[in-house]
């Protein structure tokens, strides 16, 4: 398999901030991270230490033109297959570097090379093109959220659950899975919030504040899913906007 | 909470409008102002807390969630490490989508599955869902005997309606 050689090189170039640089470079392999990692609590082999997951990385910086195919692939196992990315040992670090944001940018060169794996970048694609990850249309999200008020005004006949209300305090925001699936969350959601007065809002526009983006490591995307529930956001002139996850 | 409260703001190089709260502060809020009003012991089943990565270790809820939960749980056992410290669910990073590295996945959930097992909890409450699964995974592979419920629902059961 090939890989087209200029995307990596600009992809590489736009990641190489000084914080990355520098963290890259100040890891001495102490191994103090170790004990962060869950992957080595559970199975204690050099490979689950955290800081063996910066090294696929500052391998193609180094062999910068040079790089194969393998490297590529061992950089996307590596990333993607032993890391939750929970950030725990960046607090054993005696640097405190920020080796999921090292995994996360590594994520970026194979998600820019074509090399995410199909499960993540599917979803990501239903979240692209449908604006939620499990590609729910406006209209089911709103029935959804009628049909779960209506069941709450049976217990709290006052229960409210405005949409696109301009000048609320808050906009309340969900996984996906809350109205696809487990519509009983957003009942619990809806009634916690009536529950305790809060002034808050939806969004028919901008409801999931997920972002598989994120974890695909793919910043162009991830930044457009945060800019749908931005934009709504800002729009509605909330204070805050309470995230999903 | 990490896309829109940390993340966003270096992605679009601006800061936004508004701030990106997680759901467990507003919840303590309304319990610390008396707007919420929850049955104090509602719920007596032993029960543990998965500290979430983003919620608890980069959002700073630990206190607040533990304010919640000793408002409605008689009987709250502490993982340990717990908090800041604990171990992470497995489930973190899209680890759920990933079904080619479920292996690796399942088999660094031993130390996570040890901590909730020694606690004793029959019901393990998660305050996100990519923890729902990961715990809920955890529990079944190495057959700990404790149930996983979201936050939200823990809460919305013990919530006093007569009271309000």
């Amino acid at each position: 398999m090939n890989f087209d050689a200029d995307i990596l090189d600009r992809t590489m170039k736009e990641k190489a901030g000084a914080r990355l640089e520098m963290w890259l470079s100040i890891c001495s392999r102490c191994g103090m991270c170790a004990e962060g990692c869950h992957y080595y609590a559970s199975d204690p082999r050099p490979e689950h230490v955290p800081s063996y997951r910066i090294k696929p990385l500052l391998d193609l910086y180094r062999r910068r033109g040079k790089v194969t195919m393998e490297m590529l692939e061992t950089l996307r196992d590596v990333c993607y297959g032993t890391c939750t990315m929970c950030q725990r040992c960046t607090m054993y670090c005696p640097h405190g570097i920020g080796i999921a944001a090292l995994v996360h940018a590594a994520r970026g060169v194979a998600a820019a090379m074509g090399m995410t794996p199909s499960g993540l970048a599917s979803g990501l694609q239903n979240a692209l093109e449908f604006g939620n990850n499990l590609a729910v249309t406006e209209e089911n999200f709103v029935d959804t959220v009628e049909w779960q008020l209506e069941e709450l005004q049976q217990e709290m006949p006052d229960a409210e659950a405005p949409m696109d209300r301009e000048g609320a305090e808050y906009l309340l925001t969900f996984h996906p899975r809350d109205i696809k699936f487990y519509p009983q969350n957003l009942y619990n959601y809806l009634k916690l919030y009536n529950a305790a007065g809060v002034d808050f809002t939806l969004s028919t526009r901008a409801w999931d504040s997920t972002n598989l983006g994120l974890f695909a490591g793919d910043v162009p995307a991830a930044s457009r899913l945060a800019g749908n529930v931005i934009a709504a956001a800002e729009a509605l002139k909330v204070r805050a906007v309470i995230t999903a996850e | 909470m990490k896309a829109l409260g940390f993340e966003a703001p270096l992605w679009l190089k601006r800061t936004l409008g508004f701030e990106a709260t997680p759901p467990i502060k507003v919840w303590a809020d309304g319990l610390a102002t008396g707007r919420l009003k929850l049955k104090k012991g509602f719920h007596t089943v032993p029960v543990t807390f998965q500290d979430s990565c983003n919620f608890i270790r980069n959002a700073g809820m630990y206190r607040q969630s533990r304010q919640l939960m000793a408002a409605v749980a008689t009987d709250f056992r502490e993982m340990h490490p717990a908090g800041n410290a604990t171990y992470c669910c497995g489930n973190g990073g899209g680890q759920g989508l990933m079904p080619e590295y479920k292996k690796r996945k399942i088999a660094a959930m031993k130390a996570k599955a040890e901590c909730i097992r020694a606690t004793g909890a029959s019901l393990v409450v998660v305050a996100c869902h990519n923890c729902e699964d990961g715990i809920q995974e955890t529990c079944k592979a190495y057959e700990v005997d404790a149930k996983i419920e979201l936050f939200s629902a823990y809460l919305a059961e013990a919530i006093d309606l007569d009271e309000a």
